[in-house]
């Protein structure tokens, strides 16, 4: 009898060790800053409405997404003919690309977003080559905008490409020989056929990629414009520099409710489970 | 639909090495013949068939529709509807806006595809279905669609890749009846390949049995299975026994060490030759003892193990040294015990000569 109950009991019991990180690290942080958000310096909902007065927040919130659009619209573009030809070729072409994208993804942010401040930077091989053509001074190209989304696409299309190519790996090349024996040009086939067998990956790409970028730390602070901060940045500012931690609490929680409702979004009308590669 | 007749001369496909997957093949294909391609797997029917549909380019040779050369078309200009043994539907359309496909990229009006398309499903016995996703019908209802898809654009060829491999038996059966109506009600060419030999004498009008990339034979079922020209050709259709023999005599006599020297229409065979008799199983008799007839030659037989099949009964034996398969009606084997001697007998005529030991 007592050996049932534990039997019983015992799939709980191997959830217990995730339970309680997740508990320990996760729910009591983000159950501190939302009532941080609420308390600090005073009761109430004073960050919040102290925020959508704010036009520098307003206009922060609006940079982000803008970027994001960006970012992930450009990651796209550069991503899925890069997944398209790793998934359609055979042996070497298919896991040289792979090994390349891997590779970009194994390194980590700060390296890269160093390597970028390199190649951006006053003295950097980038504006040496644009000087050649002419322009004198080169256009400054570090702590902008610009360099800010360079990275961070730079930094997300591992992910685009991976949530592309896992799709695309699955679409059987009998459909694009069977669309073509029934009177497709290879475009039409790519249009009616693979273009929409493709599209969860799109969707899961798309998702995957704005929202990291809505949160993205590092890459929009070492490389982007001081004057066109992210939501990111701007709470490490407020943290750092201020210290309104309820301020930069509240903004946390704003940040993390928009990109919850996006999921929400996604996950009502495309299902959680296919993002974490489930049946398409 | 018009049939139109296809032309295969010397055509060949190697990928690098010195193995070629298809070995010079030749072939004409008569307006409205369903013919089959037979063969192992990597006998080189199915790469006949994807070169044909213009899936891949032959290294020589060439391939003629209606007397017009296709070689150097793609395919999607052949105008040849190709049915795959997964279907291939389109999982993200309609049933019948994947009937609709050719049509549609044949620039056929929305007005006229919408008729057509019905009008081809109800071919299939599919009528109702227009709206599913292929996704939610069965191996057969998929299978009917990928025919109706291939039918509605009334193509020059239909190439059909072992649309029924993936069916239970029973499904299988009534999808060959089925095939040959369809055939017979649109009279368009088919070519049908399979490696199911009893598929292949039920549904075609002519056989290309493949070997190693070669042709081996190309003839009517009854030919291919008692006329067969070569001993793969007489073992890979129909079950078999074949017995190595010497030509004796101009009169026809050939001799085969463990069954004695007897008689068989013998046309272009010398004496001293080597031979292979096919005896088919089901054309020897088990008598308890043997009887006086001309036309018949009999032996020792000693039965070994029988498998039951229900309608019949498949006797494993020896005649001497040499094994014999006989097939025999399950009421005409009642006395038959394992381990029992009795006497084997065939007609001479019935005993087929292949070239060749």
């Amino acid at each position: 009898m007592r050996r049932k109950r534990w039997i019983h009991t015992s799939p709980l019991l191997l959830g217990l060790p995730a339970g309680i990180f997740l508990l320990a690290f996760f729910i009591v942080p983000l159950g501190y800053v939302t009532l941080l958000s609420f308390t600090e310096p005073s009761w109430g909902i004073g960050n919040y409405r102290d925020l959508f007065n704010s036009r520098l927040f307003l206009a922060t919130l609006g940079n982000t997404f803008w970027t994001a659009i960006l970012v992930t619209g450009l990651s796209l573009l550069l991503a899925y003919p890069l997944a398209y030809v790793a998934a359609t070729s055979k042996g070497t072409i298919s896991r040289t690309i792979l090994l390349v994208v891997a590779l970009s993804f194994w390194t980590s942010y700060l390296v890269r977003t160093y390597a970028w401040m390199v190649i951006l930077g006053v003295q950097g091989p980038l504006p040496a080559f644009i000087a050649v053509f002419g322009y004198s001074p080169p256009p400054r190209l570090l702590f902008t905008n610009f360099a800010a989304t360079l990275g961070m696409t730079h930094g997300l299309i591992p992910f685009m490409t991976m949530a592309l190519f896992a799709v695309m790996k699955r679409i059987d090349p009998r459909l694009l020989d069977a669309a073509g024996s029934l009177g497709a040009k290879p475009w039409r086939v790519f249009w009616h056929i693979y273009l929409p067998l493709s599209a969860p990956g799109i969707i899961n790409g798309i998702t995957l990629v704005f929202i990291t970028c809505l949160g993205f730390y590092v890459m929009p602070v070492l490389l982007g414009s001081p004057r066109e901060q992210t939501i990111a940045g701007l709470i490490g500012d407020r943290m750092e520099q201020v210290l309104d931690f309820g301020g930069a609490a509240a903004m946390a929680l704003i940040l993390l409710a928009v990109s919850l409702g996006l999921f929400a979004v996604y996950s009502r009308y495309f299902g959680m489970d296919r993002l974490w590669g489930g049946r398409a | 639909m018009t049939a139109r007749s296809l032309s295969l001369t010397n055509l060949m496909k190697h990928y690098g090495g010195l193995q070629r997957a298809v070995d010079d093949v030749s072939l004409d294909v008569a307006p409205g013949e369903f013919i089959t391609f037979l063969g192992p797997s990597g006998s080189g029917k199915t790469t006949t068939l994807m070169m044909i549909a213009g899936f891949q380019e032959p290294s020589g040779g060439q391939i003629n529709i209606a007397g017009r050369s296709v070689e150097h078309i793609p395919a999607y200009e052949r105008n040849i509807g190709v049915v795959f043994q997964n279907y291939a539907l389109f999982p993200h359309m309609t049933v019948e806006h994947n009937v609709a496909f050719p049509l549609k990229m044949r620039g056929v009006g929305k007005k006229e595809r919408e008729p057509k398309s019905k009008d081809a499903l109800a071919r299939v016995g599919l009528q109702g279905f227009a709206d599913r996703h292929p996704g939610e019908l069965s191996g057969g209802q998929q299978q009917r669609v990928a025919l109706a898809r291939a039918l509605v654009f009334e193509p020059d060829l239909i190439l059909l890749d072992e649309p029924l491999g993936a069916l239970d038996k029973n499904l299988r059966e009534h999808m060959q009846l089925e095939l040959k109506r369809i055939h017979r009600e649109a009279g368009v060419t088919m070519i049908y390949v399979t490696h199911d030999q009893t598929e292949a004498m039920t549904m075609s009008d002519r056989i290309a049995v493949f070997n190693s990339g070669r042709i081996e034979q190309v003839g009517t079922p009854l030919d291919v299975y008692f006329k067969p020209k070569t001993k793969f050709v007489a073992s890979f259709v129909g079950d078999s026994n074949l017995i190595d023999a010497d030509v004796v005599g101009r009169d026809g006599s050939v001799k085969a060490s463990d069954l004695g020297q007897f008689n068989v229409d013998l046309s272009d065979h010398r004496p001293g030759e080597r031979v292979s008799l096919l005896i088919r199983p089901e054309m020897i008799r088990l008598r308890k003892d043997s009887h006086q007839d001309p036309n018949v030659h009999s032996c020792q037989f000693t039965i070994e193990s029988m498998v039951n099949y229900g309608d019949n009964i498949l006797v494993i034996g020896t005649a001497g040294q040499t094994n014999l398969r006989v097939r025999v009606p399950s009421l005409d084997g009642k006395w038959l015990r394992e381990g029992m001697m009795c006497i084997a007998e065939w007609n001479r005529d019935n005993v087929h000569v292949v070239s060749g030991p």
